[in-house]
């Protein structure tokens, strides 16, 4: 007999969500669910629980007053001795025989003390991405993943340094060689399961994760404001505690012995999805090549699978799962591991390899359609299958000129190609690639004629890149302000206006002439930029360079003089300055000045600013 | 063209393929870990800054803001480690002078032997020092190099308390010492994971000694496996050497008979049975044979190390209630195989410590087991067969051995596993019958068998696999755990003799006591003395440190008794917060400020002044902390009442046994003078007494000695040594001194607490002469039941009439006697306990 304990405290529609789904589970150990109803403050909450109590569908505790999370945990686990427990929040939802493979696990495992599923959001047991809180993959449903981690990793476990208490499965006999938690020191809750964890390990209990169950954990409902206080608070007990844990705990992240397991399920849901599976092929660099496959992948996000295949330092490659939220990633040395992979895009039922590119990548690439038995296409980036150079350029980086295959064999003796391959071979070896293709996509008319030049018969797709259209944007008025930028001169105002202008979206960009006191957001993040210091008397030639529409000058206390007022005078530009000291004085009688109250909200100043660049 | 015109025509010819039925193939872990790159050396500064900051490329801009960071970060943490090790630096350079400065005092207490105290002190206060320095170099070391060292830096201040404390206490002399011991405690750290009982190579001739007139018959049962028969029998024949025996071999009529296949073995009995009996029966059988007083079944298969046979005898000497004593079996890999069984309430068995490592302390103890393995146990013979021996419903074998331990309870009798009785059991390969295969079977069977006969007795045992380090002591009436500030050394110094008597009343008491020293040492003979006396002595390397101990184990225990405030203020949170259920009983031996405060006064000493007021305000504050203190004598009890009123304070005070044959006056001569000079107090005394009483002795008892004995003793009072006083120094037995002389003496001028010797000699019926300060507490009247004098001359002339007057000699042997019964008794004893054990631990206020 197992007791399934749920403390309860607040939000009906989860703790609904979690026991519906305890209560529903086709779970064959016998087991009892135990409800404790820690006083909460939500009365619909605890009389929807009272109602399944006289169904007598779960056992339920009722606190009159607020205990905490661990002592009503505590309370569970003594209410039934010789039983084993797990733990679950009330925020989480359960699936399948769930229990039955917690517990077998538990029963599996020579001196196992607690046992772990996996979740969304369970620090080191969390799925898809490791140690950060995960949303549940878009479509993807708990029992369906539940399923694929019963069936990718059927009775598999990896030693844990602690279990994770969200839902925490504990053999008796731990419980009972170990203690109860501690609620003196933890009585909020957090931390407490990692301080009876290392309790429980010391005296030779193990903690294991049990690859083969998915538990879906909302997370931090039940902590509210202080939480990161509370955190910081257990985390100092327990590593007074238990000096061991942190330097345990970093080598588990720095080894991640789960990964393998994450990725068994990643290449079994990647099995089972119903939409073609494409293979991009691309280069190991940034740049046009890599945001046109990025975004072409968003772009069949609903439609397909997209994985890509791009080399990953010295002669391997990496095999990544191309999608927003997935981490799946595998690496293959060259040589026989390439028949590892061929063999695992072969079982994963590709429906097409697309070629963006194959620098840093082996020749063998060229033959996966083949080996695969799939189409392929080919998007024409540059000249890679015409000459290795790929820029058809020269040493010194000029256009080559296509010289005939002499001259090209010259320029290969002086800059060998990765692949031993003349020049000859070489366009018979992308010639077969790109007439065997599908499709030849070219988003140009130039690049498709010289391929065709080079490979008659070829018959390209014009495609040009798909490209968002937006509109050539206004030019914003330009703000300049000459003199490094301290807080006597105007820091603060400066800080203001910027945030002003990003609030109501103003056409203002503001742009110092020199250094910032300190960092500020900058463009494209904010309309700010800086021009960095710049020599002494150079600053006329500066204000010219950078086209102003206005110069501005927020001084906070009275100046003296300003020579950087008489640099902005002589260039002629409006000016808005402060109503103080030096300033007013000094432009008297300049025709395009504005004075403004020192101390004016950055929405006058800058309402000031787009006036006088309008004058 | 727009995304989705790109997406659309993308698309198009591109149709989803079913995942074909062939599985994926395994793919090595390593494919999901990316190998470090081979050359990735990080850029260097100058790089980057050219690269990010010169050129504006924004990656090298943000690595170089990495970098940044994570030197800052490097730098800071430097930076503490520097101002760490600084602080350390100068916490070791005040102690050394606060070392300096105690010196010096203790130069001036010995005017007069200045010079050679000088030389002496010099000597060992390098020698004391010497470690300290290389400490303070340690830790300057220690924290540049690793933080992950950091935590045996940061114990350095709570040590160095310690050695302060020794060194106001002890003296340098001392500190040196305990250093020492602790670093050789340290080197001996005792595995027992050593390969041992081997078979032996091939059958040889072998006599194994009999007697006719054997104390122990030892009962081989046997099926084939001859040369493991052959090893038991020749490590039996060396236990022959000690033990007069007889070894009967009872051969259960295998293929090929023992006696055949061991031809050149002489000295032993032969018995092959008719047919079959299986194991209960052979063993029954061979018991009908025996001659012996004890029966020892031993397992042709087991091995006994050298001393198992009389380690097993003597707990029938130490035990009157021994019914049945057994073995530590050890594997012969040197894992352990069984430190005495645990029955659980389902009948199931245990053995305790399996695969553990046999010279851990918690297999180190002699216990009472609920049952010890038949491959060695050792019984007497006539209450074997007064039991019926083995119950053959067991028949052919196992759990018989089980069966027969609770019958030996059921008797009234109790099971003792002995530890130091090891045998290498190389288990399963025989077990004296032909039925191997079935035998599985037969375990289960009969394990059903057992819970049935003993069912009602198994209802007070513990549920399979609950709390077995409570269960193995399950007789405990408490749990005690006694920590004390070095190992107990009862020959040498009578503040351990103290404390192992009241172990010995608490164990009297139905407790189990667990020992372990502040230095965690490990030293002979006195742990062995202590485990063989059922104490379990915990020490390193198994215990790494006491915080860790009672981290894991607090909550095992009653009563945590930490002897000295020094040592006990160390461990008070720590008890506090694992052992909350535990009463913390500080044991203050005697009331440390209180000794040195009289020194102080004694010697006019302002720095000693001090020092008893430091040691006043740390003491009393420990006292206020603990729930229970004990005190030695009803004069610190007082001084508590009215300087700590809210102490619980107990009298717990030394402990002596009445010795009722006391030789007369007439058979005795000499004067005895007994002190450990570990303890300052009896430095003073008996420099005071060679200076300053011999001298009128000589000629008021002229022709008479005085006997000066006591370990550690200075060179300066070895010198002192002539006429009428002999320095005898160290004796391993000091009954026979109080037995032939005729007086002793406690010339103490300072101190507090009870004076060990002068009830040590009145519990022989010696009669004492002795100062005011030594008999403070005592229940001592002068002329009553001892001699009081202060004054040298006075002193020396109580001595005289004493040693003279044959009436008053016995009216104060036989009062002195009288008090010790009264005062310092195991009764007086267990009353103290039983009235600190009815105290409950102070709840600590709030959160």
């Amino acid at each position: 007999m197992i007791d399934v304990i749920i403390p309860a405290y607040r939000g009906l529609a989860q703790t609904r969500r979690c026991l519906e789904s305890v209560l529903s589970a086709p779970v064959r150990a016998p087991h009892e669910v135990v409800v404790i109803d820690d006083a909460s403050p939500e009365p619909e909450l605890s009389g929807w629980l009272r109602g399944l109590a006289q169904e007598g569908r779960i056992t339920l505790v009722t606190h009159a007053a607020n205990a905490g999370f661990v002592a009503s945990v505590n309370e569970g686990m003594r209410l039934h001795a010789g039983r084993d427990v797990v733990l679950l929040n009330s925020d989480t939802e359960v699936a399948g025989d769930w229990l039955d493979r917690l517990a077998a696990c538990a029963a599996r495992e020579p001196q196992a003390g607690t046992v772990t599923p996996f979740s969304n959001n369970a620090t080191i047991a969390s799925y898809p991405r490791f140690a950060q809180p995960n949303a549940l993959p878009r479509g993807a449903t708990p029992a369906g993943l539940d399923a694929a981690f019963a069936r990718a990793n059927a009775g598999r476990s990896v030693d844990l340094p602690t279990a994770v208490g969200f839902c925490m499965y504990i053999a008796r006999a731990c419980l009972e060689a170990t203690g109860p938690f501690d609620e003196e020191a933890f009585g909020r809750g957090y931390g407490e399961e990692v301080d009876f964890c290392l309790r429980a390990a010391k005296a030779g209990w193990r903690h294991l994760l049990a690859a083969d169950v998915f538990v879906f954990h909302e997370g931090e409902v039940s902590f509210g404001p202080g939480a990161p206080a509370i955190r910081e608070k257990a985390q100092r007990l327990i590593d007074a505690r238990h000096p061991e844990f942190q330097p345990r705990l970093a080598d588990f992240i720095a080894r991640e012995p789960v990964r393998p397991l994450r990725r068994a399920v990643d290449l079994e849901r990647l099995r089972g999805d119903p939409r073609p599976r494409l293979l991009f092929v691309t280069h190991g660099w940034g740049g046009g090549i890599d945001k046109h496959v990025r975004d072409l992948a968003r772009s069949l996000e609903e439609d397909a699978q997209v994985l890509l295949l791009r080399p990953a330092g010295d002669g391997g490659v990496g095999l990544a799962w191309l999608r927003e939220g997935e981490e799946f990633e595998a690496f293959f040395a060259g040589g026989p591991d390439w028949e590892l992979l061929v063999s695992l895009l072969d079982a994963l039922a590709l429906s097409s390899v697309h070629f963006h590119h194959t620098h840093g990548l082996p020749q063998a690439v060229l033959d996966l359609p083949g080996r695969l038995g799939v189409g392929h296409d080919v998007t024409l980036h540059d000249y890679l299958a015409v000459c290795p150079q790929h820029h058809l350029a020269d040493a010194d980086g000029r256009y080559c000129g296509e010289p005939d295959e002499a001259g090209c064999e010259a320029c290969l003796a002086l800059r060998p190609p990765a692949w031993p391959l003349g020049i000859r071979a070489w366009r018979a070896r992308f010639g077969a690639l790109l007439v065997g293709a599908r499709r030849v996509i070219a988003p140009s008319l130039d690049i498709a004629s010289r391929h065709q030049r080079h490979f008659p018969g070829l018959a390209p797709v014009q495609w040009p890149h798909p490209e968002s259209e937006t509109g050539p944007a206004k030019p914003p008025v330009r703000v300049l302000l000459p003199g490094g930028l301290a807080a006597i001169k105007g820091f603060a105002v400066v800080e203001a206006c910027v945030r002003d202008a990003l609030a109501r979206d103003l056409p203002l960009h503001f742009r110092v002439l020199g250094h910032l006191e300190r960092a500020l957001p900058q463009w494209p993040d904010a309309p700010l930029s800086i021009t960095g210091s710049y020599p002494d008397g150079t600053l006329d030639p500066l204000i010219a360079l950078e086209r102003g529409d206005v110069v501005f000058f927020p001084a906070q206390v009275p100046e003296s003089f300003s020579y950087t007022l008489s640099a902005a005078m002589r260039s002629g530009l409006p000016i808005v300055a402060s109503d103080l000291g030096a300033l007013p004085e000094r432009l008297r009688g300049y025709a395009a000045a504005t004075l403004v109250a020192p101390d004016a909200t950055a929405g006058a100043m800058n309402d000031a600013l787009l006036a006088a660049a309008a004058r | 063209m727009s995304p989705g015109q790109y997406r659309r025509a993308y698309l198009e010819p591109l149709a989803a393929r079913p995942a074909p039925a062939t599985p994926l193939p395994a793919l090595p872990p390593r494919v999901f870990y990316r190998s470090p790159a081979r050359d990735e050396r990080p850029r260097a500064f100058e790089q980057l800054f050219d690269s990010g900051v010169v050129c504006g490329h924004g990656e090298s801009r943000r690595a170089l803001a990495a970098r940044a960071r994570e030197i800052d970060a490097r730098a800071d943490a430097l930076e503490v480690m520097r101002v760490e090790a600084r602080s350390r630096e100068r916490d070791l350079a005040d102690a050394l002078r606060t070392h300096q400065e105690h010196v010096r005092s203790l130069e001036q207490a010995v005017e007069e032997a200045r010079a050679r105290v000088r030389t002496l002190e010099e000597s060992t206060f390098w020698r004391m020092t010497g470690p300290m320095r290389a400490v303070a170099h340690r830790a300057k070391l220690t924290a540049r190099a690793s933080r992950s060292l950091g935590h045996s830096v940061r114990l350095l201040p709570a040590r160095l308390g310690t050695a302060r404390q020794i060194l106001k206490d002890a003296g340098p002399g001392e500190l040196a010492r305990r250093l020492r011991a602790k670093m050789l405690a340290r080197n001996t750290s005792p595995s027992g994971l050593t390969p041992r009982g081997a078979l032996e190579p091939a059958i040889s001739a072998l006599h194994v000694p009999s007697s006719d007139a054997p104390l122990v018959s030892v009962i081989v049962p046997t099926y084939g496996q001859d040369l493991h028969t052959f090893t038991c029998l020749k490590a039996l024949a060396r236990e022959a050497a000690g033990v007069p025996l007889e070894v009967i071999v009872m051969d259960d009529c295998a293929p090929v008979a023992a006696a055949q296949a061991l031809a050149g073995v002489t000295g032993v009995r032969f018995e092959r049975n008719a047919a079959n009996l299986g194991f209960v029966r052979n063993c029954n059988r061979g018991a009908t044979l025996a001659r012996g007083e004890f029966l020892l079944f031993l397992n042709n298969d087991a091995v006994m190390m050298e001393g198992a046979l009389e380690a097993l005898l003597r707990v029938f000497d130490a035990k009157a209630d021994a019914g049945a004593v057994g073995a530590k079996l050890v594997y012969p890999d040197g894992r352990l195989q069984e430190a005495g069984g645990i029955v659980w309430r389902d009948g199931s068995a245990w053995n305790y410590g399996r695969g553990g490592d046999p010279a851990s302390p918690e297999y180190n103890y002699l216990r009472e087991a609920d049952y010890c393995s038949g491959a060695c146990l050792l019984l007497r013979r006539e209450f074997f067969a007064a039991l019926g021996g083995f119950d053959e419903r067991y028949a052919p074998a196992y759990c018989e051995d089980s069966d027969l331990c609770f019958k030996v309870r059921e008797a009234g009798r109790t099971v003792w596993y002995q530890p130091a009785a090891e045998v290498v059991h190389h288990e399963g390969v025989s077990h004296g019958t032909n039925e191997a295969e079935g035998l599985k079977r037969y375990q289960l069977e009969n394990r059903g068998k057992l819970y049935e006969r003993w069912r009602a007795v198994l209802g007070a045992h513990r549920v399979n696999g609950v709390l077995p380090r409570l269960e193995r002591d399950r007789g405990a009436a408490r749990r005690v755990l006694v920590v004390e500030a070095c190992m107990l050394t009862p020959d040498q110094d009578s503040g351990s003799v103290r404390t192992s008597r009241t172990i010995r009343v608490m164990q009297a008491m139905g407790c189990k006591v667990a020992f372990v020293a502040d230095n965690l040492e490990y030293r002979e003979p006195y742990v062995s003395q202590l485990r063989e006396e059922g104490v379990e002595v915990l020490h390193w390397p198994f215990t790494r440190s006491i915080e860790g101990h009672i981290e894991d184990h607090g909550r095992e225990y009653d009563v945590i008794v930490l002897s000295r405030y020094y040592v006990a203020s160390k461990y008070i949170d720590c008890a506090r917060r694992h052992a909350p259920q535990a009463l913390l009983v500080l044991d203050t031996h005697d009331l440390h400020y209180l000794r040195t405060r009289r020194l102080a006064e004694l010697e006019g000493s302002r720095a000693l002044a001090q020092g008893a007021q430091a040691m006043y305000e740390q003491e009393v504050d420990c006292i206020r902390r603990m729930d229970v203190t004990w005190v030695v004598s009803p004069v610190e009890q007082e001084v508590l009442a009215r300087e700590v009123p809210q102490a619980r304070v107990v009298v717990a005070t030394n402990i002596h046994h009445p010795e009722d044959d006391v030789p007369p006056f007439a058979s005795r001569e000499g004067i005895v003078f007994v002190g450990g000079y570990r303890h300052p107090p009896n430095v003073d005394a008996a420099l005071f007494y060679a200076r300053e009483v011999a001298p009128h002795l000589r000629s008021l008892l002229p022709g008479v000695t005085t006997y000066l004995i006591g370990s550690n003793a200075p060179q300066v009072l070895q010198d002192l040594a002539g006429l009428g006083l002999e320095f005898v120094g160290f004796v391993p037995e000091i009954e026979p001194w109080f037995r032939r002389c005729r007086l002793s003496v406690s010339p103490l001028r300072y101190g507090a607490g009870v004076k060990g010797k002068i009830n040590h000699s009145m519990s022989f019926g010696l009669p004492v002469v002795a100062t005011t300060p030594s008999v403070e507490g005592m229940h001592l009247v002068d002329g009553e039941e001892i001699l009081v004098a202060d004054d040298p001359r006075a002193f020396a002339e109580a001595i005289a009439r004493l040693y003279r007057d044959e009436a008053l000699w016995n009216r104060l042997s036989a009062a002195g006697l009288a008090n010790v019964r009264r005062h310092f008794s195991p009764e007086a004893a267990r009353r103290a306990l039983e009235e600190t054990f009815a105290m409950t631990p102070r709840r600590e206020a709030g959160p």
